[in-house]
């Protein structure tokens, strides 16, 4: 062999090493040496627009602090989003776009559970890190997928799960009634509550009557709930049914406290409902309300009417914290992958979180190799002189959700 | 069910009722007087009930202040959408027009919705919360406000097109266009003054009904149950309109407690079935008589 093959050669072999030791972060999409993509999806317009509104501002002001702090291992984070009108097609299709022409890193989730659904197929398809920040479906985490983590919002089997334990051990009901959106969320949440009072309290619900979405008009189903007479009604639904539902029950003559979703603790219930809101119930995914003096809370609305100036009443609002808090979830789990950064250093890193938070707005994530239910807290809260107050109650039974995951 | 239940369904079901019956006077109003489909006529309602709340948040004007400025200034807001948006394809096909109207609905619902971004709000009025009791029946003060002004509403528009001499150029507008213009009525100045006075009626119903159903975005939906009370009416009856959304109403409340909540709808929709089966030109509509 000749000194200019034998350095033909020596070159070659350098030539594989090089590529082999780089081919991995080269070839990982959405990762260059100073940036990494995120792709988001969620509705920024139609009905359902003050969800992916709320996501888009909550992700982007973590993402403006990290970027601010220098990025993460040198690299800055750039947000690719697409707006999905909360339609399942349409979300489909804005994955496919962040996926094959944005060439994203990671694809998180602002959306809901409906649109959410419509994309899981393909991302577990493509294996694409995919953190869904809020939508309470089941398919979301069930069965188990290691591309797939879930935020803010817990699996709808929870919601039942603390429902039917504060309902029974904290209010001591025995007669409940139930008022539930025939759609898909609250009807979840209804069939789990339900199926909770029944197999963990022997607690048949006296009366389960349904509505349909948009409804102006309660008045028939109020009367048949004031006729069988419960301890508690339980309401699942939106916001705009529950002020109705509110003030008609109280105007029809009921007088029994209403417990109701996650999505009718707003402020704008107070406001709409007013004292017909007193006494009201429900669940709250964050361990502080929007309007909580606490130091982390006020910095947080600080730092947002900061990025965000003028902002229209009703902001920031539950989603804003949320993505906020998982894109900081996201960000410490690229932290620990290391400069290296690939999907599957991702998801390790992420399933070595243990009650991981970035500060008190926001409850701890744990993702564990066998769960990706970051969050299976939440915390009650009732309406007391015009404001949302949170009761000091915590579940004490485990959950059934994890012990079907480690069966 | 007892009487005490079947007159507070029925309560609920004239109120309900009323918002059907507005929503279809000013769908009935702008047909007669244009020829027009209005599918923007829900988003009107919801534009009223928004300018209702933006008065209200932003200025310390007290409600009836409130109530009469916004009807004033939607009166306006429909005019200016006729003589911009509208006037431009008076003589394109009426699905042109349809589909136009139908686009400015999206664009108030879409813009209310980024401006106002609160899931709902409601309207302070000077009316008591605390319901009437009479013997088992209890009715809301602003039901009764609701129903009357309803009511009050129909007659009026009814004695104007009878008896005024723009109510009769309107009708003639509506009928033909060229005949009514060689008999010099101003064409383009009815369709302006009948949109001003549909969208001021339709300001009327987002007030009203705004502090009994809440402020959102997606409050003009209920042009649907509108279009069916308009249709059962006969879509040029403005007693019609009225007596079918109230009627609707209260058959979807007693529906709602025989066939359970969800049926409420199926309930309506069945009605404009049969209704149509039956009587093709509604319950208050005649066939068109045309010279042969």
């Amino acid at each position: 062999m000749t000194a200019n093959r034998q350095h033909r050669s020596f070159l070659g072999a350098a030539l594989i090493a090089a590529t082999l030791i780089a081919g991995p972060a080269a070839a990982q999409d959405g990762v260059t040496s100073d940036t990494i993509t995120v792709g988001a999806y969620g509705p920024l317009t139609g009905p359902a627009a003050y969800v992916g509104l709320g996501g888009r501002d909550g992700l982007s002001l973590a993402v403006k602090e990290l970027n601010d702090g220098g990025g993460i291992h040198g690299r800055k984070i750039k947000v690719v989003f697409e707006d999905d009108g909360f339609s399942p097609t349409k979300a489909l299709a804005s994955v496919k776009k962040l996926v094959e022409q944005d060439k994203v890193f990671l694809v998180f989730g602002v959306s809901g559970s409906n649109p959410t659904v419509g994309t899981l197929d393909y991302l577990k398809e493509r294996k694409v890190p995919t953190y869904v920040s809020f939508a309470s479906a089941p398919q979301v985490t069930r069965p188990f997928y290691r591309h797939i983590f879930r935020g803010g919002t817990t699996e709808a089997a929870r919601y039942g799960e603390l429902y039917a334990e504060f309902l029974v051990e904290f209010l001591q009901a025995k007669r409940i009634a139930m008022l539930t959106g025939a759609d898909e969320f609250p009807k979840n949440e209804g069939d789990a509550t339900e199926r909770h009072l029944q197999e963990w309290y022997k607690a048949k619900p006296v009366l389960r009557v349904e509505f349909k979405t948009g409804d102006k008009d309660f008045t028939p189903q109020l009367l048949r709930i004031k006729e069988a007479n419960p301890d508690v009604i339980l309401s699942f639904g939106l916001v705009t049914e529950a002020a109705i539902i509110l003030r008609q029950a109280r105007e029809l003559g009921l007088r029994q406290p209403f417990f109701g979703s996650g999505a009718m603790v707003d402020n704008a219930l107070i406001a709409s409902a007013r004292f017909a809101a007193e006494g009201f119930m429900g669940g709250w995914l964050t361990p502080l309300f929007l309007d909580s003096a606490h130091p982390d809370m006020v910095k947080f609305r600080t730092d947002w009417g900061k990025l965000y100036p003028g902002a229209p009443a009703g902001r920031p609002n539950l989603f804003d914290v949320l993505s906020y808090a998982d894109m900081h979830v996201v960000a410490e789990g690229l932290r620990r992958a290391g400069k290296g950064l690939t999907g599957d250093s991702l998801i390790k890193a992420l399933e070595s979180l243990r009650d991981y938070r970035v500060n008190e707005i926001a409850t701890p994530r744990t993702f564990t190799d066998w769960h990706h239910i970051g969050n299976l807290r939440m915390n009650m809260m009732i309406v007391a002189n015009q404001h949302w107050v949170p009761l000091r109650w915590d579940p004490k039974r485990e959950s059934a959700i994890l012990k079907d995951y480690k069966k | 069910m007892t009487a005490a239940v079947a007159l507070q369904l029925l309560v609920a079901g004239l109120s309900t009722g009323s918002i059907y019956a507005l929503v279809a006077l000013g769908l009935v109003l702008v047909f007669k007087g244009t020829g027009v489909v209005n599918f923007a006529q829900g988003e009107f309602v919801t534009l009223g009930a928004y300018t209702a709340l933006f008065l209200s948040v932003f200025t310390p004007l007290p409600y009836a202040a409130v109530f009469v400025l916004t009807v004033l200034l939607a009166g306006a807001v429909g005019m200016a959408i006729e003589r911009g948006l509208l006037r431009p394809l008076i003589r394109a096909p009426a699905f042109t027009v349809v589909i136009a109207t139908l686009a400015i609905g999206l664009m108030i619902k879409n813009a209310l919705r980024l401006a106002w971004q609160e899931p709902v709000s409601t309207l302070p009025t000077p009316f008591s919360s605390d319901p009437i009791a009479l013997g088992p029946l209890r009715i809301n003060p602003q039901y009764l406000w609701v129903i009357g002004c309803s009511l009050l509403l129909m007659g009026l528009l009814v004695v104007f097109f009878r008896a005024s001499r723009l109510g009769k150029a309107m009708r003639a507008v509506a009928q033909n266009q060229d005949a009514a213009r060689l008999m010099g009525i101003p064409v383009g100045r009815i369709y302006s003054i009948t949109f001003g006075v549909a969208t001021a009626i339709a300001a009327i119903a987002g007030v009203l009904f705004a502090p009994l159903i809440g402020i959102e975005a997606e409050m003009g939906g209920v042009i649907i149950k509108g279009f069916v009370a308009a249709i059962v009416g006969g879509f040029s009856s403005l007693t019609g309109a009225v007596v079918s959304g109230l009627l609707i109403g209260v058959i979807e409340a007693f529906g709602g407690a025989y066939f359970g909540g969800i049926f409420k709808n199926v309930v309506a929709f069945a009605i404009l079935i049969a209704v149509l089966l039956l009587r093709p030109h509604g319950l208050f509509g005649r066939a068109e008589a045309h010279r042969v």
